[in-house]
């Protein structure tokens, strides 16, 4: 009589592993082999389901095949740990890096990034946005000082491909495959709806530099030394407005 | 005993799914109450949240685990039960409950999830270790939970008790309710070979606080058919059939149609929530035949 901890440890193997320890175990009616297929089965096709809702644009890119052989040698690389899979797959990106089939094709790691960032956009912790009230009456020494945070939906990509273009054409793009070309994106759920703009170079440099908690006159210094002609405050205004921006902990308005 | 298990109202009420939650917003359906997945709502905030809010200002909840792993060898998890228990005091569901099965592989092998309900052999040691980990469950979250009766496709060897039994000593042993999946019993008993209404005829209906109703699917194999809990269909004449044998045992008992996959209208769920619901009509206020 085998233990449950026995049964349990060769059921997971056989699922994971492919072995078949665990059908000595089941009732002998003949079937036991079919039966305990219909489970390998049904959890493949589970997990295969978490991660397809999570990468639409890796499963695009690669066609639907594809993308079942990466996630069945990505579930056995890095099965999840926790007991639901709503986090289950921020690792997917840096295992394709290290993919070498799929090395012909290195923009994919960045659209895995991004698929990524819009999945967990959209369950992210809310925050009150900063608003234009904020920086009104403010002295410019003041308003340089500012340090605006991005709202904890925000992810800032930059990818040495175009990863606008490729989330937005991943259809056509699978069959043509990818020129480099730089391009930067912002992925923040500021109200219910997750957002993926592109970025000037300029207003990249903005926000990163923000997001690593300098002020807004540094931020405005490493914007201007990428391209001068960039017109900062409307940028600026444009994602304040947005809902992009918010209080940094401890740096709450006062009440008057 | 009943009214401890569940608050929920002895009517009708469905599994509220991704596609369904706009719609029964905007133009929410007469029923009293909804089932979600507590584990869909295991986020820090968001439209989901949100949504969650909205449902809850009309309907009661029930909150349905799938991933608590109560069958493990391992005892629950305790971030996984912190998680439920906020979600508990933020939406105040009128029911809790998870099933008699587990998800993750053991720690001692690397703990993954297979992020599936899978099947327990019938032995004493499957029986305590359940009724240890329900336990804990009650503890962390302050109620009384349900337990759903399991869907089999394979059975394990050794058994020491049968399938019915092994459902009413977890219950017992534990000290919770049974959510009683009727569709579960009739394709346990069509896979695993046993009788069904005879299953039926041996669950502790005092501890019944919930019945499940779903369809499920006929696939080909070797030498008959499987059946497949795909919750992907109307319910089955069959299973309707066990469900007015279930309501005879257990009088009125808050009923729940579950559809995971090909997901229809939501008037077709409806629909079927309706039929369940002219079943309860159907009983006498407070008849409760002897089981």
């Amino acid at each position: 009589m085998s233990t449950l901890l026995e049964i349990q440890s060769r059921f997971a193997a056989g699922v994971f592993q492919g072995s078949d320890g665990i059908l000595s175990d089941l009732a002998d009616d003949g079937r036991q082999a079919a039966r305990f297929e219909v489970y390998r089965n049904n959890t493949h096709a589970s997990i295969l389901e978490v991660l397809a809702d999570a990468f639409p644009t890796v499963q695009t890119l690669l066609g639907e095949s594809l993308f079942t052989r990466l996630v069945t040698a990505f579930i056995r690389h890095a099965p999840s740990r926790a007991n639901h899979l709503l986090d289950y797959g921020a690792e997917l990106p840096d295992f394709i890096a290290l993919s070498e089939p799929l090395a012909d094709r290195p923009w994919l790691v960045d659209a895995a990034r991004l698929d990524w960032a819009r999945n967990a956009a959209y369950g992210a912790a809310e925050a009150a946005p900063m608003g234009a009230d904020a920086l009104q009456g403010l002295t410019a020494e003041a308003l340089l000082a500012l340090r605006p945070a991005l709202v904890p939906s925000a992810t800032l990509l930059n990818s040495d491909w175009p990863i606008h273009t490729i989330w937005m054409n991943a259809d056509a793009l699978a069959e043509s495959g990818v020129a480099p070309r730089a391009e930067a994106v912002l992925t923040a759920r500021p109200a219910m709806q997750v957002e993926t703009i592109l970025l000037h170079p300029a207003e990249r440099a903005l926000l990163q530099t923000l997001q690593d908690g300098g002020t807004l006159g540094e931020a405005a210094v490493a914007a201007q030394q990428t391209d001068p002609a960039f017109d900062l405050m409307t940028a600026f205004a444009g994602h304040l407005s947005a809902g992009i921006f918010t209080h940094r902990k401890n740096e709450e308005p006062k009440e008057n | 005993m009943k009214g401890t298990i569940t608050s929920l109202p002895p009517t009708a009420g469905f599994g509220l799914r991704h596609p369904h939650v706009l719609d029964v917003i905007s133009r929410p359906p007469a029923i009293d109450w909804v089932e979600v997945h507590t584990e869909n709502y295991m986020v820090p905030g968001g439209p989901r949240l949100r949504q969650l809010d909205a449902i809850r200002e009309r309907f009661d909840l029930s909150f349905h685990g799938v991933g608590l792993s109560l069958g493990s060898v391992d005892e629950p998890d305790r971030e996984h039960l912190t998680r439920i228990r906020d979600l508990v005091c933020r939406y105040r569901p009128a029911a809790l409950s998870d099933h008699i099965a587990w998800v993750r592989a053991p720690a001692q092998v690397g703990g993954a999830s297979l992020n599936d309900l899978l099947p327990l052999p019938c032995t004493e040691e499957a029986v305590d270790t359940l009724a240890r980990n329900i336990r804990i469950f009650q503890d962390a979250t302050g109620c009384q939970v349900m337990v759903e009766n399991p869907s089999m496709y394979a059975a394990f060897a050794g058994a020491e008790l049968d399938h019915a039994d092994f459902v009413s000593e977890t219950v017992r042993r534990a000290g919770c309710g049974l959510l009683l999946d009727v569709n579960n019993i009739h394709v346990s008993a069509h896979n695993l070979g046993f009788d069904a209404r005879d299953y039926l005829a041996r669950m502790p209906f005092d501890a019944v606080g919930e019945i499940h109703l779903a369809g499920h699917a006929e696939r080909a194999d070797a030498g008959g058919t499987l059946l497949i809990d795909d919750h992907g269909s109307r319910v089955r004449d069959s299973v309707w059939t066990l469900y007015d044998q279930a309501l005879a045992a257990t009088g009125a008992v808050p009923t729940l149609v579950e559809w995971d996959t090909e997901i229809p209208e939501l008037e077709v769920l409806l629909a079927e929530v309706r039929t369940a619901q002219s079943r309860l009509d159907a009983l006498r206020p407070g008849a409760r035949t002897a089981s």
